[in-house]
């Protein structure tokens, strides 16, 4: 099987502080993979870097075998922790402007749930309240028949019924021979969802196990290890 | 990739120069308006009233117009400078650098769409006053003026024809360049990022300065083009390599979105 992401002793420094510090671990095709920790722990840092937004300090990241640069940005589908879209843009042109850059970009299932969400893509962005702007953003990442799907915080900012429906979309959406990592601190929400999970403390992997190891090895859910783990 | 993005920017950036330079043209037509009214009316008997009024109203017309078309200058290099910083190492370059495509692509589109609006600018500038002029030019001496400019800085059309519009060009180019140069070694300072993109302009700023001056003297004594014109076009490509360079570099290699 091919390694989707590959993380090689990587370190990543702001400064004098280390964010991430001596990172590996892989990422094989069909998992959903919950990237857990605190605030704080590098979960951004460390999705960042995958898509080329940050470059590590010292190690080597490859997505698909390759260094990450074009190549790779054209198979990882990335939804950040924030507004990255011109309000002023109406929700159609976003949509053209994915179709022109992402070869995998499908245009038809964009438009089908935006009118299960009855979001007029004829909207400008800065008309849409914030969760609707959020759930636009995660319908052009979704859209994508990509081989990795990097989620930071999708479900962070918004209500409890928007994060079942999230989730969903994201079930139902994404690409079954590709992988998902979903950076959350929300756990409960989305530990039904996991099959593998990854702790982060302090910049550095404290355990990385499949969700069924979990619940044998330790008689508990996630949340329960979780809250174990990094209790204050 | 050049080409979307080139279509990209060129929608971004459109939502700012379409209103800035039909602004202009609406403002360069009433202005020929007014200065029609104005000559006729020199013209004609003398109405004191009526006269008084439009030249007082011609002045200032003419003293905003003039404001109006430094700021079309200044504001287009602000708005180059904003879109830059804005598309490449704030909110919106998680958008940008996560594109499938090299940073020296962006850049390029980048540099190419500020040449585009500043060609555009200068074209639209240089329209306006010809149609000032229109319907009058037998009266204007144009070809003595021009044969009084080429004599006073003594300039031979033939053997420095080629370098003003290399220069010309070069600039275009060079400009924008050095502005996004100076963000991308903003983005090396952990804090301040935006002083660092200031300081690191006026340094440099400061420095192409210094050199200019230096050679001007060095190369100055026989007449203002002899020599320098060859220096300046030699220092604005090799500047303009280094920016493009510079700016590559650390996009590709230091970037920091944080």
């Amino acid at each position: 099987m091919n390694t989707i992401l590959e993380y090689s002793h990587v370190t990543k420094q702001f400064g004098s502080m280390h964010a991430l510090y001596d990172v590996n671990f892989t990422i094989e095709p069909g998992h959903i993979i919950g990237l857990l920790g605190p605030n704080g722990s590098g979960k951004t840092t460390m999705i960042k870097l995958a898509c080329g937004l940050l470059v590590p300090t010292s190690g080597s990241l490859t997505v698909c075998g390759e260094p990450v640069g074009p190549g790779s940005k054209a198979r990882i589908s990335y939804l950040p922790d924030k507004n990255y879209l011109s309000e002023w843009m109406k929700v159609s042109r976003i949509i053209d402007l994915f179709h022109d850059f992402y070869d995998n970009f499908d245009r038809n299932k964009s438009y089908e749930m935006l009118k299960r969400l009855n979001i007029n893509p004829e909207q400008k962005l800065k008309t849409l309240s914030k969760g609707t702007r959020e759930k636009v953003q995660l319908i052009l990442v979704m859209s994508r028949n990509a081989d990795l799907y990097l989620l930071d915080e999708p479900i962070g900012g918004v209500d409890p019924a928007a994060r079942d429906y999230i989730l969903q979309t994201i079930l139902t959406n994404y690409n079954e021979n590709g992988s998902i990592l979903i950076s959350t601190h929300l756990i409960s929400d989305v530990e039904q969802v996991l099959d593998q999970i990854i702790f982060l403390k302090n910049g550095s992997i404290s355990l990385q196990s499949s969700v069924d190891d979990i619940r044998e090895n330790h008689q508990k859910s996630v949340d329960e290890l979780f809250r174990e783990v990094f209790q204050c | 990739m050049l080409g979307k993005l080139l279509k990209k920017d060129f929608s971004s950036t459109c939502r700012f120069f379409i209103p800035l330079l039909g602004g202009y043209t609406v403002a360069a037509v009433l202005g020929k308006i007014l200065f029609e009214i104005v000559l006729s009316q020199s013209q004609v008997p003398y109405n004191s009233t009526f006269f008084d009024g439009i030249t007082i109203f011609s002045i200032f017309y003419l003293i905003i117009c003039i404001v109006y078309l430094i700021a079309c200058y200044v504001m287009t290099s602000v708005f180059i400078v904003y879109d830059f910083y804005k598309t490449m190492v704030s909110d919106h370059g998680y958008l940008t650098h996560t594109l499938p495509v090299k940073t020296s692509t962006l850049i390029w589109s980048k540099t190419l769409m500020s040449a585009f609006w500043h060609i555009l600018v200068n074209l639209i500038i240089g329209l306006s006053f010809l149609l000032l002029f229109v319907g009058h030019l037998k009266d204007v001496p144009v070809m003595d003026i021009f044969y009084s400019f080429v004599h006073a800085i003594d300039f031979k059309l033939n053997s420095y024809s080629f370098y003003t519009v290399v220069n010309g060009i070069l600039e275009l180019f060079n400009g924008p360049l050095m502005f996004f140069a100076c963000i991308a070694i903003g983005q090396l300072w952990k804090n301040h990022r935006i002083m660092g993109a200031v300081l690191s302009y006026i340094g440099m700023y400061v420095l192409i300065q210094i050199i200019s001056t230096i050679v001007l003297v060095i190369t100055g004594n026989s007449s203002i083009f002899t020599g320098y014109m060859i220096y300046a076009t030699l220092f604005s490509l090799i500047t303009t390599v280094l920016f493009f360079l510079v700016t590559n570099y650390i996009l590709s290699n230091k970037l920091n979105l944080e």
